[in-house]
């Protein structure tokens, strides 16, 4: 077995014991190099975790934590919302619109105003201003 | 919260309800607590100090959470480099490097395991954490993402920057180195 075939081997080997809970060793391997793997399987088995003191306290923290992050999360989406709700806005914008359509059609839609029976209406006054000019000028 | 119907979920998936619902987080936790503590012993001088950096691992992790991006790595890796990181935190701020000192071992052992088989657990982890303080850091490091970290080399490569080829000869020097420092303590008793 070359030295290139062997390092492939144990690079592959390194893995399997990660992602399987056995390795696959034969005996067509070098000694040492089985001797490493059954000890390498051994550390992948080790839990120190055992001494740990934090463990239960350190899991009622973060679940204090947890559930403060999720209520505060609920209390920004839930008042974020009515604030600026979106059947309001539309009713306003809609309100607003139909004001100025409204008030747009109270200014063209007027009534001419009419003129009274001692009145002159602007158009004469101007028509007899133009009249008495030219009589001025003959 | 029941937690069997999260046993048969990706841990992305998970993740992703985590940042639905932070109330999830705690699924993380029981999945990951045990390997993220080992990674801390391997890499801290002392018991508190391990319970210290795992602590705070996981608020950072919980606090990070809506950051974790399952297209860019798996949680694993997202998760251990954050272990890392406060790791090589806590060294920097000490300005010196301590592996592994012997102060603490004596709570190694399981509660659930009878006396004697404490002890014999307690002398076992006693004489393997000895031995890893004769490996260099990052040596150290490798060994402590494979083995407690439980990744393979591709996401240890990723993690640390080094080649998947590189990573793979570190670790089997390092075993053996570990293996034979292990041999020659024994025979010397």
């Amino acid at each position: 077995m070359s030295k290139r075939e062997l390092n492939a081997i144990v690079f592959y080997l390194l893995d399997a014991i990660i992602t399987n809970n056995d390795i696959p060793l034969t005996s067509s391997l070098p000694e040492e190099i089985q001797e490493d793997f059954q000890f390498a399987a051994e550390l992948k088995n080790i839990d120190l975790s055992g001494e740990s003191r934090i463990r239960q306290k350190l899991r009622n923290q973060l679940q204090k934590q947890t559930a403060m992050q999720a209520l505060a999360d609920q209390m920004f989406t839930g008042n974020a919302k009515p604030a600026r709700s979106t059947g309001a806005a539309v009713l306003s914008v809609g309100l607003g619109a139909a004001a100025v359509v409204m008030a747009a059609l109270l200014i063209f839609l007027r009534p001419p105003k009419t003129t009274g029976a001692g009145e002159t209406a602007p158009e004469e006054r101007q028509e007899i201003t133009a009249v008495e000019m030219v009589s001025q000028v003959s | 919260m029941n937690h069997t119907k999260w046993i048969v979920l990706e841990d992305t998936t998970v993740a992703a309800c985590v940042v639905a619902d932070p109330n999830n987080f705690l699924v993380l936790y029981d999945r990951y607590f045990s390997r993220v503590y080992t990674y801390m012993r391997y890499r801290s001088p002392d018991v508190h100090t391990a319970d210290d950096l795992t602590a705070q691992t996981f608020e950072q992790a919980l606090a990070k959470i809506a950051s974790y991006d399952p297209q860019k790595a798996p949680f694993s890796a997202w998760l251990f480099t954050i272990a890392r990181n406060l790791v090589n935190d806590f060294f920097r701020r000490r300005k010196r490097i301590e592996w592994l000192p012997l102060d603490g071992m004596e709570n190694f052992a399981m509660q659930t395991d009878s006396p004697e088989k404490q002890a014999e657990l307690a002398d076992e982890q006693r004489r393997l954490l000895t031995a890893m303080k004769t490996l260099s850091a990052d040596k150290c490091d490798l060994l402590a993402l494979k083995f407690a970290g439980e990744m393979t080399n591709r996401e240890i490569a990723r993690i640390t920057g080094m080649s998947e080829q590189n990573v793979g000869v570190t670790l089997h020097r390092s075993i053996k180195k570990l293996r034979k420092c292990l041999k020659e303590e024994a025979d010397h008793e």
